[in-house]
């Protein structure tokens, strides 16, 4: 055997070291005995000398056999994972039109009021029938835009498509990233019957922040109306899961303590998670000068995660087969009007366009091939990095745009690593 | 050497869980690109 080229390992609790796998995401807690061995002892020494030590090691990841590259096993799941898997994830923007005027928002200048026509809606779902994977997994995000302008839209797809996953015993589920001003029980309601049950709701702290930075399209504050409307979520507190997401940069850095804090105190931690997202300037959307860097954005992230004493799974450093549905081969994003990107970042944008629903081949490859071709394991620099697994060159879209763009556990990972062992033993 | 968290498991399974609001997929919880939006 041979020792695992992504093991990290870190000081404990009572002197012990905590010992990580960045390929396999496992985590052990050693003692001071074999924290030594494993750091002074070489492979054929640990066989020898402490054998169940050894194999422990090679069972949980920190050690492989003889011969085997894990830039090859990394590269493995990364490719069969890309191409090779039973899933189906479409992104549907059932309308570009919004209700809001975000201060940052990227979508600015494709904003339109236009709503997906009866023959695109017809295209995406025989799409669907002809591209889901019988016994697969069919996952659908609506997106916008703000996707509850199109609630009937979204209610008429979904029956459809929900009709097509019990005839070919597809296992379905779907989510909804809205800006929660139109969520209201009724909404909820259609929602539920058409197991949308995952909803991602942003807001950006107090009233005041908050309806400064996310007005209604007339400056009105929105504010009163999305916590109302998560209010009334309560009752179906058991079948809906909402991520309520925080978009911070330096004009609201303490926004997000504020909003859990909101949540706890309504009792609704039970189905809400709060998380601070990353506004980022795209081109001319919002100052650059405003928004946070990836390493204050990770320290950000890493104080609030570990602050709190739940949710920690979700900031844990699992391991990535991909990245996100950009490099996904089976993934696919697509507009009001039918046409298609392989990320959401790109909609509207037609030169980055990868074809329509009606007329799929052969229209701009380059772009498709831009991400989903790139093999980050033989990135000069990633392939060197013990943090390849956990992040495999990030943000696709950015990596096409200004090259990779590691993950934010490289600027914290000591830092969360002294809550996380702890956290994960409760 | 007590695990802490088991190895991941290395099959196809991991999939499905990486289109959704998971813990695996930098899209949604972490995804930079909704930041702006």
């Amino acid at each position: 055997m041979k020792k695992s080229n992504y093991n990290f390992i870190f000081p404990g609790e009572e002197g012990k070291s905590v010992l990580y796998n960045s390929r396999t995401g496992a985590m052990a807690e050693l003692d001071k005995e074999h924290a030594e061995q494993l750091e002074n002892l070489s492979e054929q020494e640990l066989e020898a000398q402490n054998p169940d030590f050894a194999s422990a090691l090679l069972t949980n990841g920190f050690a492989v056999e003889e011969g085997v590259s894990e830039l090859d096993m990394i590269r493995y799941d990364m490719l069969r994972t890309r191409f090779g898997n039973r899933s189906l994830i479409l992104t549907i923007t059932p309308t570009l039109d919004c209700n809001f005027g975000c201060k940052y928002c990227y979508e600015k200048e494709v904003v339109q009021n236009q709503y997906m026509s009866e023959d695109t809606q017809e295209a995406i779902i025989e799409y669907i029938e002809n591209n889901a994977f019988a016994e697969g997994n069919l996952h659908i995000s609506w997106y916008g835009g703000e996707p509850l302008l199109a609630l009937n839209i979204i209610d008429k797809m979904s029956k459809q498509i929900l009709q097509i996953c019990d005839e070919k015993r597809i296992e379905y589920d779907a989510e909804i990233i809205t800006n929660g001003y139109l969520l209201t029980e009724d909404a909820a309601e259609v929602l539920i019957e058409n197991k949308i049950n995952k909803i991602q709701i942003t807001l950006d702290g107090n009233k005041e922040t908050h309806d400064q930075r996310r007005p209604l399209l007339n400056g009105k504050g929105t504010y009163g109306v999305i916590w109302e409307n998560l209010r009334g979520l309560k009752k179906y507190q058991d079948k809906l899961w909402v991520a309520l997401r925080v978009n911070v940069d330096k004009n609201n850095e303490a926004a997000v303590y504020g909003v859990e804090q909101q949540v706890e105190s309504e009792k609704m931690d039970s189905f809400v998670y709060v998380y601070p997202g990353k506004v980022m300037a795209v081109g001319s959307c919002y100052k650059k000068s405003e928004c946070f860097n990836n390493a204050e954005f990770a320290i950000l992230e890493q104080k609030f995660s570990c602050s709190r004493e739940k949710g920690i799974r979700y900031s844990y450093p699992y391991p990535k087969h991909i990245v996100c549905c950009a490099d996904n081969n089976n993934a696919i994003v697509v507009d009001a009007q039918g046409f298609l990107y392989r990320c959401w970042m790109e909609i509207g944008v037609k030169e980055r366009s990868v074809g329509n629903i009606k007329e799929i081949e052969g229209k701009n490859e380059q772009v498709l091939y831009e991400y989903v071709l790139n093999d980050i394991t033989n990135n000069k620099t990633c392939k060197e990095c013990k943090y390849l697994p956990i992040c495999l060159g990030g943000c696709p879209f950015i990596r096409i745009a200004k090259g990779n763009n590691c993950t934010l556990f490289k600027y914290t990972m000591e830092q969360y690593m002294q809550y996380i062992p702890h956290k994960m033993k409760k | 050497m007590k695990v802490i968290v088991n190895k991941e498991e290395r099959n196809l399974k991991n999939v499905r869980s990486a289109c959704t609001l998971s813990i695996t997929c930098e899209g949604h919880l972490c995804c930079p690109s909704l930041g702006s939006k």
